[in-house]
């Protein structure tokens, strides 16, 4: 019995050195934190195709199928019947392998060697990634959260790594509660936003990423005093745009399709150089607007811009046009033969755009809650700091800047901007917000045209069909997977339609 | 009285008695042979010589006999030698005493009385004269101690140590030859001086089978679990691997051959889910690193397969899985004997038409041209190449000269006369000729073994020289091994063992040369008409974009042409293995019956990995220019960033490992019916694994050693494409990462265990063992780190019993049950949540990383199956048919498994021990010897038959897509069915997803609730309710056969294996995509050209999605055919030179032999694929082996 006891000390060894081993220091705890590409994916579907960002288009679908798919339709036309028995959906997965993350560390950060003060540093950050988490998904799979909605089902509570805890939904106004309460702790951290290998280092919290969430967040709750208070904390800290005139250009990586019209014909395809590289990412954190680094990616490499959308840019002077809106986009995308051109929107590779809180989205979110408490002109000044970064500046002052005769005007003016800067990432949190806010001017009912579809096929041959979301729509609510609540054995609920 | 010698201490008690007997014994006529029961046995536990007295006392403390006798009478017999083990009293009998004179009376209380027949006589006559001559075994081997007396004397004498012997005898005289074991002889004196004697194996006599646990040998005979040995005479047989020999000679042992040679194993059934399945390998009592290679098949004294629970418990938390127990041979006392083996195996070079199972140069144009019509069928992922710089991806040579003529670049003639070309095109032979290999193995192996009472020696050599199906592979294999025992004092032996082993491979194939050849069209001929070698740089550019766009001379190779004989000729691709391991023991004998064992095994793993390319390389070329710089493209000179010169990649791996093993041993017979056969011992194990990885050495140059460093920086070079430097590991085989990466991990068991068995009267057995094991891989908390695993049986000899001795044609019949849990190990799971350390800093931000790498499962245990098995041990007719019958069940409970959690845990899937399976089947095994003919024509030949079901009984996963079930194991898991299940979709022919007016037809499977779906897109819904289970592809019925017949000195034996009851699926057409390269039409495109498309998926036309077919096509239930087949594994035939020639030769025993291996199949299925090696995979080709082995 005696060996019995010397051989614990035996049994102790460490299984293995650098693969699976249980966390000691602060500083291995920090590499979990350093490791980016857990963190900086946000592949919600739903929002990117939900929204009137994204355009359906039956012409292109007839001139190449494999420009839509029912992943597309079904997001984008709002049937919850099929989108919750999809079932390749990373995004509600993947949030909560963040939130994991962040519990593991906090329960480990008592345990493991390391310097107090920066374990405190460490415990802000882990609040505020799970505060992130939980924001992000309560806007895809909860109701937009108002007194109306408060007792409607929430996310589950999740503040430890144990599979015992309890993983039934929460309410609404729980989950606001939660988020909330890490959003306070998240505010403690006091980290300059500095930089590592001459990167802004956007892949982990500061000071002014807090302050920049904490923006998006009250400004989602229709707080307007303190989401300009947390935009212009933010802005202090660091401001610098990338301006598009000098900073923007286009790939040198030749790149042309052939078409057949019907004659085969080279046509060039100009991207701009952000295009460039598709797993590597020194040039997303290198553009350098970006407090804290997160992109929404699509699979599907195909983010077709709507027409409404198109139609808000100044096609000859705005360079987010010039450069993010790729003209022959559908040719890399099949339609070759017959040849079909249309669009696409191009921001880092084929499938990322970025969406995580950025210098341009505090500026926008400054001027809307300035326009918001009535200070429309200051708002507008404000707005046009970003336009001078993005419009061509050999176009006429009157061009790149805008101007406004109302607060009503002015609230459109700023609305529009922000669709131009942030299409795809920040349009279906911005419209649940319009829609629940006091303003009924803002509000958004979405409709579009597209083929019938089942869970298997888009149904081209037949006729085409309008489809709606109405305003207080329960489908801004999408569902959690089916099969999600299968594993759960039940503890999870669905929501109700 | 002292006249009489008397067995009994007892004298005056039973003196009266025997004076009465004397004259009331009835006049019946004994022999020796049936004086005493049939079933009396005398057990001898170690090799003695005895007198005929000494034998006497012998029987009588083991059986119930007494014998009376004059004390003079067998004065003068010679001594005789038994071997330890176990001996039929009668036989013991008959052998010590034939040829005497002798005249028995039994009375009725088994008092034996022996009297001279006549009187002894003492003078022999003139005419005597001394015969001499030497005893040998079948082998040639020298026997010490046989016994030689003239027939009807008492004059004898027996053979010295050298097998040598003398006596005096008259011609006419008959001499008797004894040995126990051996059949007897009787040679009558002729006027030869000098007579040998060859003495040949007693068969019958061949009853105590002693097994290995590893831990301990114990006899078969009290054994209440089921062990198995091979066969001996398979043992011998020439080998690479001894695992070659074990295929198919017991029951209930699955093995798949791989196409490399190796050999898997798996006994009775998976056991485990998720875990290690192999079977646990033992060497002589220690789990060993390396396996079968390490291991000199020459060197094999015995193999025993431990199988259920009472056997193998007491290896613990490694037995789940059956265990393998090899034991190596030891020196024996005596004179220095020498055996020297060598054999020759070889066999016909690839049987191409199967091995690449493509189409014809015809049907692959005419596939290429229907693609190329239909515009590469709309697809997304083809677009035909265009006329520019970036357009440089491959194309068949077809392809290529329909898009020029597209491009206007050649004439529609031009192209119709190359297609012609091409299409009559075959470049088989040319493979043939220039890449494959006749492969040949050649071994040497020497035995040198020998010692006195002292010590015991032996060592043995190997040498081993093979080659493989392709040209540039060969591996030299040096295997020494070394064993000494050494007895130190009186009451202490040391032990000591050590392996070395040398592996030098080469792999100038480049290790996947099938690939390469199989990426060939038929038509792309290796060799020009003239002899030079063909550039086929058309297999990895758009020749003609190449041509025109790249200027070849301002880049740093202006050679930009590929040839795959160029490249085996220009590479030394090596590894090299060191390996070495070591044993040590020591026993000391304390009391009678008890010693204390203390053994260390201590192991040393090292494999070297060198691989140089040098520039004549077009790998080196291509990388080279290709990470030079992208001026080109304007005009400029590329920048070059690797230096000229070769490249050499290295890489290390060591394993260490030790074991340290204390145990206590008592075996002992009390009251002489009780036996107790008992171990009890602790072990502390460890094994730890490094590996390095070395950045690559540019500009190296074999010859100077010299290399160089980058010519530009790694972070702001661009590749000739424009991409980043950094991205070259994602387009080369080569990698520019300044780093060296180190990984480590360590294992360590504690364990304790015992092992009781208990015998009564011989009997009834009774068997108990316990184990634990304690592991740093396993949870802390002690409920379940210290988790026993144990074992309980019986066994109950009926054929001991008194009823029946009555039964006279049952020799032997003993019935066994057991029932104990064993264990497995899962090292990819852990208790705690763990991270992964990066092992080196990220390229993008210099900082340390680190992932999770499990999320936890706070009460990981080893996994348990609990097994049950009753069985029944015969042997009848004097073993005309011997033979086991087994019947078990095996339930595996708390077994790893990826469970469906909640994702709002973290994860969706995660480890846990919940899973459970079952294992059901039966096994028997039959045998026989049958003197068909005397000793000159035996027939001996064994038949065992196997059958196992299983089911997974408990397993939870959410949801299955149709990719979880046609992936295999383990992603096809599902509760309630067997866990090789072979799930497949059902065609359902074109189904019409346009309108009635405006039909578009799509090949569709059976989608859920009796729905049809398009093979475009996944199928929606729960793919159990659309996917067929077709069967299982792991066969649940097995046999194995082999025969042997010995005709004077010719020995034919053959080996035949089968298994049924099981499905695969045969090679299917390959719907290829034109793009990326050469198109590798199959040759099942016929099928599918000719085929009705109601029936089989029809070649597209116009289907921008048909890339989504290879999520189908490979899985459809119309492939699946059945996997029955019957295998003629070897045949096998050994000449031994008889004696008088082997004499004259001057050695003991010289056999020739001649084998042949893989000598056809008999299969089930209308395709002619073989189930094991279906179409497009490596299919052993017939071996043939020639041999001679030398003993002297």
């Amino acid at each position: 019995m005696t060996s019995i006891i010397s051989c614990d000390s035996f049994l102790d060894e460490r299984p293995s050195k650098t693969t699976s081993v249980v966390p000691e220091t602060l500083e291995q705890l920090e590499a979990l934190l350093n490791n980016y590409s857990n963190f900086i994916n946000q592949a919600s579907n739903e929002l990117i195709f939900g929204s009137d960002d994204y355009g359906f288009n039956t012409d292109l679908y007839d001139a190449s199928t494999s420009t839509y798919g029912t992943t597309e339709a079904v997001y984008g036309m709002w049937d919850v019947d099929i989108a919750e028995t999809i079932t390749s959906r990373i995004f509600w997965p993947v949030e909560w392998k963040k939130v994991f993350t962040a519990n593991l560390i906090l329960q480990n950060l008592s345990s493991v060697s390391g310097d107090e003060a920066k374990k405190e540093q460490l415990r802000a950050e882990c609040h505020f990634i799970r505060a992130y988490s939980y924001f992000e998904m309560a806007n895809v799979f909860c109701l937009p959260y108002s007194d109306a909605t408060k007792g409607e089902l929430g996310l589950p509570i999740k503040q430890a790594t144990s599979f015992e805890e309890n993983i039934a939904r929460a309410t609404l106004e729980e989950t606001y509660a939660y988020i909330e309460a890490d959003l306070q702790e998240a505010l403690t951290l006091t980290k300059t936003f500095g930089q590592v290998n001459n990167l802004n280092n956007s892949w982990r919290a500061s000071t002014a990423a807090v302050n920049a969430f904490a923006a998006r967040y009250y400004l989602a709750l229709n707080d307007n005093v303190k989401a300009q208070s947390y935009a212009q904390k933010a802005l202090d800290e660091y401001d610098v745009l990338r301006n598009y005139n000098t900073d923007m250009y286009y790939s040198t990586i030749p790149s042309e399709v052939t078409i057949f019209d019907p004659a085969p014909t080279q046509v060039p395809i100009q991207y701009p150089y952000t295009h460039d590289q598709q797993t590597v990412v020194e040039d997303r954190f290198e553009f350098g607007e970006s407090y804290y680094f997160r992109q929404i990616s699509n699979a599907g490499w195909k983010y077709w811009p709507s027409q409404e959308l198109l139609d808000l840019y100044d096609q000859d002077n705005d360079l987010r046009y010039k450069y993010h809106v790729v003209e022959g986009y559908s040719y890399d995308r099949g339609a070759v033969d017959p040849a079909y051109n249309y669009p696409g929107y191009i921001f880092f590779f084929k499938s990322d755009i970025p969406s995580g809180p950025s210098v341009s989205e505090m500026i926008l979110t400054k001027a809307e809650a300035q326009v918001r408490q009535g200070a429309w002109t200051e708002g507008i000044q404000t707005v046009n700091q970003l336009r001078v970064a993005r419009m061509d500046m050999t176009a006429d002052a009157n061009v790149i800047n805008l101007s406004a005769s109302s607060q009503e005007e002015a609230l459109t003016k700023v609305l529009e901007e922000r669709r131009r800067e942030l299409p795809f990432s920040r349009r279906w949190f911005d419209i649940r917000r319009y829609n629940n806010n006091d303003t009924p001017a803002d509000d958004v009912v979405i409709t579009r045209t597209f083929y019938p579809f089942n869970a298997n096929t888009i149904l081209g041959l037949e006729t085409p069909q309008t489809y709606t979301l109405d305003k207080n729509s329960r489908r801004y609510a999408y569902p959690i997977p089916t099969t999600d609540i299968i594993a759960s054995d039940g503890v999870l609920e669905q929501n109700t339609y | 009285m002292n006249a009489f010698f008397f067995g009994r201490r007892k004298l005056f008690k039973t003196l009266m008695k025997t004076f009465i007997l004397l004259f009331c014994t009835s006049v019946f006529s004994f022999s020796p042979g049936n004086l005493l029961s049939q079933n009396a046995k005398i057990k001898f536990e170690t090799d003695r010589t005895l007198s005929i007295d000494e034998v006497f006392d012998v029987i009588k403390n083991q059986t119930d006999y007494t014998f009376i006798y004059r004390s003079d009478l067998f004065k003068n017999s010679p001594k005789i030698a038994v071997k330890k083990g176990i001996v039929r009293a009668n036989k013991l009998l008959e052998n010590s005493l034939s040829g005497y004179n002798l005249k028995f009376d039994l009375s009725a209380n088994n008092t034996i009385v022996i009297e001279d027949n006549q009187q002894v006589i003492e003078n022999r006559k003139p005419r005597q004269q001394p015969i001499t001559g030497k005893v040998v075994d079948e082998n040639g081997d020298p026997l010490p101690g046989v016994a030689i007396i003239l027939k009807g004397t008492t004059i004898g004498t027996t053979t010295d140590f050298d097998g040598n012997y003398s006596i005096k005898a008259k011609s006419g005289d008959v001499l008797l030859v004894t040995y126990i074991g051996y059949n007897n002889q009787a040679i009558t004196v002729a006027n030869d001086m000098v007579i040998n004697i060859s003495m040949t194996v007693d068969l019958n006599e061949l009853e105590e089978v002693v097994i290995s646990t590893g831990y301990q040998k114990i006899s078969k005979e009290r054994a209440t679990g089921s062990y198995e040995t091979v066969a001996k005479a398979q043992l011998d047989k020439p080998s690479s691997s001894i695992a070659e020999r074990l295929v198919g000679m017991v029951a209930g042992v699955q093995s798949t051959t791989n196409a490399d040679g190796s050999i898997d194993f798996q006994i009775r059934g998976q056991s485990s889910l998720f875990a290690d399945a192999q079977p646990l390998i033992v060497l002589d009592g220690f789990p060993i690193e390396g396996g079968f290679e390490t291991i000199n098949p020459n060197d094999v004294e015995s193999i025993t397969i431990l199988k259920d629970a009472a056997a193998a418990s007491i290896w613990g938390a490694k037995s789940a899985n059956g265990v393998i127990v090899i034991v190596t041979k030891k020196a024996k006392k005596g004179r220095t004997s020498v055996s020297i083996s060598s054999f020759v195996k070889t066999s016909s070079k690839l049987d191409l038409d199967y091995v690449l199972g493509r189409a014809t140069a015809a049907e692959t144009l005419e596939y290429e041209q229907r693609a190329f019509d239909t515009n590469f069928f709309d697809g997304l992922i083809g677009s035909p190449p265009g006329n520019g710089s970036n357009f440089l991806g491959p194309y068949s040579q077809a392809i290529v000269a329909m898009n020029e003529a597209r491009l206007g670049r050649i004439s529609a003639g031009d192209r119709d006369a190359i297609l012609a070309q091409l299409s009559g095109l075959d470049n088989t032979s040319q493979i043939e000729d220039h890449l494959l290999a006749v492969p040949l193995t050649k071994q040497y192996n020497i035995n040198i073994s020998g010692g006195n009472d002292k010590m015991t020696n032996s060592l043995s050599l190997l040498f081993e020289d093979s080659n493989s199906y392709f040209q540039g592979d060969d591996n030299q294999q040096y295997l020494i091994n070394y064993n000494n025992r050494v007895q130190l004092a009186k009451p202490i032996h040391f032990e000591f063992g050590a392996m070395m082993q040398l592996n030098d491979m080469t792999t100038n194939s480049g290790g996947n040369m099938l690939s390469t050849i199989r990426s060939l069209a038929p038509w792309d001929m290796l060799v020009n008409q003239d002899g030079s070698l063909a550039d086929m740089s058309y297999l990895k550019y758009y020749r003609p974009n190449l041509d025109t766009y790249v200027p070849f001379d301002s880049f740093p190779y202006a050679d930009w042409s590929y040839n795959p004989i160029t490249e085996v000729n220009n590479r030394d691709l090596n590894t090299k293995q060191m390996n070495a391991r070591v044993q040590a023991g020591l026993t000391l004998d304390l009391l009678e019956g008890l010693t204390v064992s203390s053994k260390i095994q201590y192991e040393l793993f090292n494999s070297n990995v060198k691989n140089y390319y040098n520039d004549n390389t077009f790998a080196v070329r291509q990388f080279i220019n290709e990470t030079s710089g992208p001026e080109w493209q304007s005009g400029g000179v590329p920048t070059q960033l690797v230096p000229s010169g070769g490249v050499l990649q290295q890489s290390k791996s060591t394993v260490t490992a030790y074991n340290f093993r204390n145990q206590l041993n008592f075996n002992r017979i009390f009251a002489d019916k009780h036996r107790v056969d008992f171990v009890a011992g602790t072990e502390i194990s460890s094994r730890v694994f490094e590996s390095t990885n070395h950045p690559s050495a540019f500009g190296y140059n074999n010859e100077t050693l010299g290399s160089s460093p980058l010519l530009g920086d790694i972070n702001t070079s661009t590749l000739w494409n424009y991409y980043p430097a950094a991205y070259v590991r994602y387009f080369y085989d080569f990698n520019l990462s300044p780093q060296h990466t180190f990984s480590e991990s360590t294992v360590r068991l504690f364990s304790m265990y015992g092992n009781l068995g208990y015998t009564y009267d011989d009997k009834y057995s009774v068997t108990g063992s316990y184990r634990t094991d304690a592991s740093n891989i396993i949870s802390e908390d002690p409920k379940y780190r210290y988790n026993p695993f144990w074992s309980v049986g019986f066994g109950w000899h009926m054929g001991k019993e008194n009823f029946m001795q009555e039964v006279t044609w049952v020799d032997r019949m003993t019935l066994r049950g057991t029932y104990g849990a064993n264990g497995n190990i899962d090292r990819s799971t852990s208790f705690r949540p763990l991270i992964n350390l990066g092992s080196s800093l990220n390229q993008v931000t210099g900082e340390n990383t680190a992932t999770i790498s499990s999320f936890g499962n706070p009460t990981l245990r080893w996994e348990k199956t609990y097994s049950t098995n009753v069985g029944v041990d015969f042997s009848l007719l004097n073993r005309s048919l011997y033979g086991t019958i087994d019947v078990y069940h095996k339930k595996g409970i708390d077994l790893i498994v990826d469970q469906s959690i909640s994702a709002v845990n973290g994860t969706t899937s995660q480890k846990f021990n919940n899973g459970e399976m079952v294992n059901k089947g039966f096994e028997i095994t039959l045998g026989t010897v049958l003197p068909i003919k005397g000793d000159d024509f035996v027939w001996s030949g064994s038949i065992n038959y196997a059958h196992n079901d299983n089911e997974i009984t408990s397993f939870f996963k959410a949801d299955y897509q149709s990719y979880n079930l046609y992936g295999g194991p383990t992603s096809s898991y599902v509760e309630g069915e067997d866990a090789n299940s072979l799930w497949s979709y059902v065609y359902t022919g074109l189904m019409n997803v346009g309108t009635d007016a405006n039909p578009v037809l799509v090949p569709s499977v059976q989608g859920d609730n009796g729905t049809q779906s398009t093979i475009l897109t996944w199928v929606a819904g729960e793919a159990r309710n659309y996917m067929e289970n077709q069967g299982t592809t792991v066969a649940p019925t097995t046999l194995g056969m082999r025969n042997s017949f010995k005709i004077k000195d010719f020995d034919l034996s053959f080996i035949l294996t089968a298994k049924f009851g099981h499905v695969f699926r045969r090679q299917s057409f390959n719907y290829s995509a034109v793009t990326g390269g050469n198109t590798m039409v199959n040759s099942a495109y016929s099928e599918v050209a000719n085929g009705d498309p109601s029936e089989i998926i029809p070649i597209p036309d116009s289907q921008p999605r048909y890339y989504f077919y290879d999520r189908f096509y490979p899985y459809m239930s119309y492939l699946t055919e059945d996997a029955s087949h019957i295998r003629f594994q070897e045949i096998n035939l050994n000449y031994s030179l008889p004696a008088k020639i082997t004499d004259k030769l001057g050695v003991n025993s010289l056999n020739i032999f001649a084998q042949a291996n893989n000598v056809g199949t008999i299969l089930f299925n209308d395709f002619g694929e073989d189930p094991e090696f279906t179409k497009q995979t490596i299919k052993p080709q017939t071996s043939l082996t020639f041999g001679i082995q030398l003993n002297f």
